[in-house]
């Protein structure tokens, strides 16, 4: 195994977990405020409810881009030819 | 060392094209929805049965979000959005058959659905404002912002090739991963975790698609239309 | 990693087609539908308003007509019973008017009749007393006429008052003695001295005649007269009569 592939190991775990954090604590503070919304008006729950679906989904995006550098690393690593 | 999510291989050639097996999925996804729809709509009538009720209530709830989403008519841009929205989660959830991935796990498919949405951006936008009204649009709200908003229509259709892409390529690719670890029963409560995230990202790659295509098309006054909200 | 353009390119025309199709299968015809139905709906709804209009137009031209037939018939039973109390009113005026008129001329003839009768039967007792008085007068000698008469006169002077004696017999004033017939000179003689005898004096006779006296004889002074004639009793007896009469009619 030579260097590329180790930092390119290293760098798909780094992408991956440090990708994770940033999504995972913006999607609490989402869901978090959509609770606190939910609660203060029950009637605007279906709008409320399909509103956060998307903003987590938009979070969520940030964690999969990092996926998907962890996986072009791991999988399709264009220094390793 | 599993196999390459990202890889695609030809299933076999029609002369010199290769077919690969996103596009035999879509071949049978669109047999089974214009077959479908054929079926469904052969025997339409005012007083409706219980199907045609459920796809006059599928149609009518995808006409409504239009008309929230974008506000305008919705008859305009229904058959692209509900086409989008029908292909996509049928996509999703043909991962449901055992042997068929996903033509939405493969970054082709999504390319291409983007692709679509783009150009529909940039058709709407020059139908609405004419050419110079659209291009004027990239230059708002300073000329400064120009190089911006060229970059901002470029990612944005990436990210929305990479965000559809990736949820459902990661979908597949976790089920692959657990089902060679365990393979019984474990892989489950992942595989309805990915329907649900199927149908969501259907839903959020449409309600994009509404907000670029609505946005650049703009209030135009001929599609706007509060008399037709049902209420 | 390989990006596939020619899988990008067929999914691509894939996708354009099933929109096509979609479009063509399943959104066109079930939009088609349901805005068949909404147009239906709408045809009722305008028919129902419609419908419901021309009901209640023709509710309210039938409350209108109703309500004319009523005013025409208050009218009409106003109109008639106006007449009847004009026709009333002049029937009553005209039999208070016939009645009044009836009872009038009843009275009338009535009155008259009475009146004709009083004096017909006054005439008729009149006569019948004249006749009565000059039968019992023819029975009697003239002598005894005037001898009878002279006691009667001689009797209602001894009743007289002084007072009524002394309105006679004023000194020196004539005293007229009238009879229904002449007397002769004898009897004249006779009856000046008993008057002078009765009244105690001198007197001024004088003898006068008088036929409606019928029988009897008058003493008439200048402030007083005796009267002791069949004519007196008579109009004494008329009088009693009459005050009868009176009497019934206000009974």
């Amino acid at each position: 195994m030579n260097l590329i592939e180790i930092a390119s190991i290293l760098g798909a775990a780094l992408a991956v977990s440090f990708g994770a954090i940033g999504p995972g604590l913006g999607e609490g503070r989402a869901v978090a405020a959509a609770m606190d919304a939910i609660a203060r008006q029950p009637e605007a729950a279906g709008t409320l409810t399909r509103t956060l679906f998307v903003g987590l989904a938009m979070i969520e995006t940030m964690a999969i881009y990092c996926l998907v550098i962890a996986l072009l690393l791991l999988f399709a690593n264009p220094f390793l030819h | 060392m599993t196999e390459s999510p990202l890889a695609i291989y030809a299933l076999f050639h029609l002369g010199p094209i290769a077919v690969t097996e996103p596009v035999a999925v879509t071949w049978g996804l669109m047999l089974l929805l214009v077959g479908g729809s054929i079926l469904l709509t052969r025997r339409l009538a005012l007083h409706p049965t219980a199907r045609q009720a459920a796809l006059e209530l599928l149609v009518t709830t995808i006409e409504g979000q239009i008309r929230d989403t974008m506000r305008v008519a919705p008859a305009r841009y229904l058959p692209l959005i509900g086409t989008l929205l029908l292909f996509i989660f049928f996509a999703n959830w043909s991962a449901l058959v055992p042997g068929v991935e996903p033509p939405t796990a493969h970054i082709e498919t999504d390319a291409a659905l983007a692709l679509i949405v783009f150009a529909a951006m940039v058709y709407h936008g020059v139908r609405a404002r004419g050419l110079r009204g659209y291009l004027a649009t990239f230059a708002e709200p300073t000329y400064v912002m120009v190089p911006l908003n060229l970059v901002e229509t470029i990612t944005r259709t990436f990210s929305m090739i990479v965000r559809l892409f990736g949820n459902v390529m990661s979908g597949v690719f976790v089920i692959g991963i657990v089902l060679s670890l365990v393979g019984l029963l474990v892989p489950v409560p992942l595989m309805a975790l990915d329907l649900l995230t199927g149908a969501v990202q259907a839903y959020i790659f449409t309600v994009l698609a509404m907000v670029f295509i609505g946005g650049a098309a703009g209030d135009d006054a001929e599609g706007k239309d509060n008399k037709d909200r049902t209420p | 990693m390989r990006f596939d353009w020619s899988t990008l390119a067929l999914q691509t025309v894939n996708v354009l087609v099933l929109l096509w199709l979609l479009r063509r299968f399943l959104f066109r015809p079930v939009r088609a539908i349901i805005a068949a139905r909404q147009a239906s709906a709408e045809t009722l709804l305008a028919d129902a308003a419609a419908t419901r209009a021309q009901a209640e137009a023709q509710a309210a031209d039938i409350a209108r007509q109703q309500e004319r037939m009523a005013a025409e018939g208050q009218r009409i039973i106003a109109e008639a019973r106006r007449e009847a109390e004009a026709e009333r009113a002049t029937i009553l005026a005209q039999a208070q008017h016939e009645v009044a008129a009836s009872r009038d001329a009843a009275l009338a003839a009535l009155a008259r009749e009475r009146e004709a009768m009083r004096l017909g039967l006054e005439g008729e007792a009149r006569h019948l007393s004249v006749i009565i008085a000059s039968r019992l007068l023819g029975r009697l000698s003239a002598k005894a006429i005037e001898s009878a008469l002279l006691e009667s006169l001689l009797r209602r002077l001894d009743a007289l008052s002084d007072d009524e004696r002394e309105a006679l017999t004023v000194p020196g004033a004539e005293l007229q003695v009238v009879t229904a017939e002449p007397l002769d000179p004898a009897s004249r003689t006779t009856w000046t001295q008993t008057l002078e005898r009765v009244l105690h004096g001198q007197h001024n006779l004088h003898f006068a005649v008088d036929p409606s006296l019928i029988g009897g004889v008058e003493l008439r002074g200048t402030h007083a007269r005796v009267r002791n004639s069949w004519q007196a009793d008579l109009e004494r007896v008329a009088q009693e009569l009459e005050k009868d009469d009176e009497r019934l009619a206000v009974a």
